[in-house]
């Protein structure tokens, strides 16, 4: 939520993440502008998108309330971006699951321009040659609903099952069995990636009726539902940093005194999960990086699953804060990539 | 005593302990109180309430004790570099004045080290004359263009420049910063540099058997690296190409350590089988230069040898420099580049396209190595085992018979000096750089260009009035799709037909023969061993 920016961004500077003099210079005063306008409670930096172009994105995010409701903590949270430090804009998050769903699936890079849409292919067939193998790894997430594939799937290769606990392990674990699929399947496949819409024979593949081939997602609309990813998989927190309060609102804790073991990852929570009950340990094991800086007492915790994604508390002034400086894609591949 | 006032009484009551803050004053009236809220049929039974209210008092425990054990016993290590760092000694050795400066921060150890290295500076007094980047005007320019590491970090690089470029025994020309890894436990400071005539090569053998004990570490820890490499050796798998020596993938010799002022490590050389293998895997770094690199193809050599083939990687795909900067010499393949004299830098305004740079290093082909190695005319096996590299013998011949296969194809090699315009795109038709500027802003006067590279996030190039400068900070991976290896196919069934034997299995021969046997053919195997 809240956080020093001056100290966020001295802190994680050594992991690369560095905002342009240009902007670093705006910041401090746009956004308390935009906080103003907004009538928020709080609007804190979020990070920055690296894209194509160059004109990258800063990326606010707001916070309007943080409550418990039953059982659940309910955020209310708004999106901004800005891409020259100084005018802030607001992000329009996926209105319904579905088009979460298929910004999830958005690959490639972020270009720099806000009208840009992405071409997305909600059910991809799947890749029958050894080339293609590369696929799956890549789109991840895309078909984990089709019923053909679940009854195929085999765990002969196990490795990207732990990519992330969402739907996104069935199409990797496909590569074994892709000389079973029938051959028209291939060539599908081939046809989509070329970006043209093959209409008729879509429908034989299950599930995809519904949702229309090869929707378009506006960049700004990736861009929110990027931001409400980062942070369902991580938004790191320290335990006990924030309190509940008797009228169930989550608000700072002023009297916050540092975990006790701060290079453990049992001291971090993620806080859109549920925070207290969500440590960053029960994650798949490998997908958090920490380290402390000898004598600064400094900690740095680091995500592999979304590479830029960096945490740090400071024992000194128990201080802490988080960005994400990144091209905006998951480490599909995590699994490889951890020792 | 009787004649004391109320006055008195009550300022004797509320006088307060010297302990714990309390008075008697208060401490009645908390008492009463309790006693009032708690309204118990005997209050005079719970008036020993008086003991429970003073152990569960709220004591205010803010602010950070003072810490009486001294120093943690892990952190002396970095205390130690951390001293190291900032007070760099002079060239000229002044012996009793740099013993009490020690002494100020340091403990007891301390000292000792500082006699060993006050007694090395006698010894080497020389120094060492060497060229250094100008790593706190390019870090200006980084962070205008929000790339970098930061202030705090760089003046720790700017200050470890310095103590490696001043160490005699690196014999170094040039150095500047390569950039920063991740890893998973630890960091990696990378330092390139360019050795002085002769210094690379001696001191490999002799200088490491001299190797004082006083200079423990940087040399102690280099000799622990290569025997570990040559143990690591067994069984790692190799080919026949050679590694280049002195050129291209090799040009340059790296330095690396965790934090700036620990010990800095000599990375050795890179072999074209450890780049192509790197190619075939996307690891993170685990911090730990001595560790295993796991995955399929398996890895030639362990974590420095990894880290080293993927800074040979960075370097030859993100190294920049403006066009013009640099003239190729008109040698093999024109490898070696020397600044042009009358080089001017070009405004801003000319740098903003990708065909204003170039590549300064020749990519790397598929062989692993920028000159082209020829496999020697095969005449005997044995010459040709010989001649590349002595440890991987065995498993050379085998692995060189799939290369001869291969070199037919000709491959594009796109060498040094080409213009980045020329790069190949990525996966979705995406650009490999990107040019942005320091301002937003038009007309804005000196704005700063930087470029970054996509194929290898955290790859940054800035231009600097006098020059340009790259850096790179970043996780080691390259933003590709990442094929996974497939094992090799396995093995065809036995295609020939099985048969039952009819025969009768052979009779065992009589025991003493055989006793015989076995002692003749320990003694070859013996023999052989000798051979």
């Amino acid at each position: 939520m809240d956080s020093n920016l001056t100290l966020t961004l001295e802190a994680l500077a050594s992991c690369g993440c560095v905002i342009p003099s240009e902007h670093r210079a705006g910041l401090d005063i746009s956004l308390k502008i935009k906080k103003m306008d907004a009538g928020l409670q709080s609007l804190a930096f979020w990070g920055r998108i690296f894209t194509t172009t160059g004109k990258d994105y800063l990326l606010a995010e707001g916070c309007v309330s943080a409550k418990r409701i039953g059982r659940k903590l309910n955020f209310d949270l708004k999106y901004y971006f800005s891409q020259n430090g100084v005018q802030w804009l607001d992000l329009q998050a996926p209105l319904t699951e579905e088009r979460y769903e298929l910004c999830k699936q958005c690959k490639g890079p972020f270009t720099g321009d806000p009208s840009n849409k992405f071409f997305v292919i909600p059910e991809p067939p799947q890749p029958s040659e050894f080339d293609e193998m590369i696929e799956p790894a890549l789109i991840g997430d895309k078909s984990g609903s089709s019923p053909t594939d679940e009854k195929g799937t085999t765990s002969e290769e196990e490795q990207p099952e732990p990519v992330t606990e969402d739907e996104s392990t069935a199409p990797a674990t496909e590569d074994e069995d892709a000389s079973d699929e029938p051959p028209g399947v291939g060539e599908e496949a081939k046809v989509i990636e070329d970006e043209e819409v093959v209409e008729g024979e879509e429908g034989e593949e299950g599930e995809g009726e519904e949702i229309p081939k090869g929707t378009e997602v506006p960049e700004l609309e990736r861009l929110a539902a990027l931001m409400k990813m980062v942070d369902e998989d991580c938004g790191v927190v320290p335990y006990n940093a924030l309190v509940m309060t008797p009228a169930n609102v989550l608000v700072k804790n002023t009297t916050f005194s540092g975990p006790k073991f701060i290079d453990e990852l049992d001291s971090y929570c993620h806080l859109f999960k549920g925070y207290h009950e969500a440590p960053i340990s029960k994650d798949l094991p490998g997908s958090w990086s920490i380290h402390a800086i000898p004598l600064q007492r400094d900690v740095i915790v680091r995500s592999l699953l979304w590479p830029g994604y960096f945490m740090y508390y400071s024992d000194t002034g128990k201080d802490y804060g988080s960005g994400y400086f990144g091209m905006g894609e998951k480490n599909k591949d995590i699994a490889f990539c951890v020792p | 005593m009787a004649a004391t006032s109320v006055e008195d009484a009550l300022a004797y009551l509320k006088s307060m302990s010297t302990t714990t803050g309390d008075d008697v004053f208060t401490h009645v009236s908390e008492i009463v109180r309790s006693v009032l809220q708690a309204k118990v049929r005997d209050p005079v039974d719970i008036f020993e309430t008086s003991f429970v209210l003073k152990q569960t008092r709220f004591v205010s425990r803010e602010g950070e004790k003072p810490i009486k054990e001294g120093r943690d016993p892990k952190d002396v290590i970095p205390v130690k570099s951390f001293f190291a760092l900032f007070n760099q000694e002079e060239i000229v050795p002044k012996v009793e004045e740099e013993k009490p400066k020690k002494k100020e921060g340091e403990e007891g150890e301390e000292e000792e080290v500082a006699e060993e290295a006050s007694a090395e500076e006698d010894e080497e007094a020389a120094g060492n004359e060497f060229e250094a980047q100008n790593m706190l005007s390019d870090s200006v320019f980084f962070d205008a263009c929000g790339c970098g590491i930061g202030r705090l970090d760089t003046y720790f690089v700017i200050l470890a420049l310095k103590q490696l470029g001043d160490d005699p025994k690196f014999g170094i020309e040039t150095v500047r910063f390569f950039g920063k890894f991740f890893g998973i436990n630890d960091n990696y400071y990378v330092f390139e540099s360019t050795l002085k005539e002769g210094a690379g090569e001696e001191e490999e053998v002799p200088e490491e058997e001299e190797g004082t004990e006083g200079e423990e570490g940087g040399e102690g820890e280099e000799e622990s690296g290569e025997s570990k490499k040559k143990k690591g050796g067994w069984g790692r798998p190799s080919d026949g190409v050679p590694m280049e020596e002195g050129i291209g993938t090799n040009a340059n010799v790296y330095w690396v350590c965790h934090r700036p002022g620990d010990q800095y490590k000599k990375l050795p050389p890179v072999t074209p089988l450890q780049i192509n293998t790197a190619r075939q895997l996307k690891k993170f770094l685990t911090g730990n230069l001595e560790a295993e690199v796991s995955g399929y193809p398996q890895f030639p050599g362990i974590e420095i040898n990894y880290l080293r083939a993927q800074i040979a990687r960075i370097s030859h795909a993100t190294q920049i420099a403006p066009s013009g900067y640099y003239s190729a010499a008109d040698d093999e393949g024109g490898q070696t580049l020397t600044p042009a004299e009358d080089f001017e830098m070009p405004p801003a305004v000319d740098l903003g396209t990708l065909e204003a740079w170039v590549h300064k290093n020749a990519h790397i082909p598929k062989q692993g190595r920028c000159t082209k190695y020829e496999a020697p005319e095969e005449e005997g096996e044995g010459e040709e085992e010989e001649a590349p590299e002595e440890e991987e013998a065995k498993e050379g011949e085998e692995s060189e018979k799939d290369e001869d296969e291969e070199p037919e194809e000709p491959e594009e090699e796109p060498g040094s000096l080409r213009t980045l315009d020329q790069d190949k795109e990525l996966a979705d038709g995406v650009k490999a750089w990107s040019v942005t500027y320091s301002s937003s802003i038009k007309g804005l006067k000196h704005q700063v260009v930087c470029l970054r590279s996509h194929l290898w996030p955290g790859a940054f190039c800035v231009a600097t009035p006098t020059g340009f400068s790259n850096i790179y900070v970043g996780y080691g991976l390259k933003n590709e799709a990442f094929k996974p290896t497939m094992p090799p196919p396995v093995q065809k069934e036995y295609a020939g037909e099985m048969v039952e034997a009819t025969d009768l299995p052979p009779k065992p021969e009589p025991l003493k023969e055989e006793e015989g046997d076995e002692k003749a053919g320990s003694e070859e195997e013996g023999e052989e061993e000798e051979e």
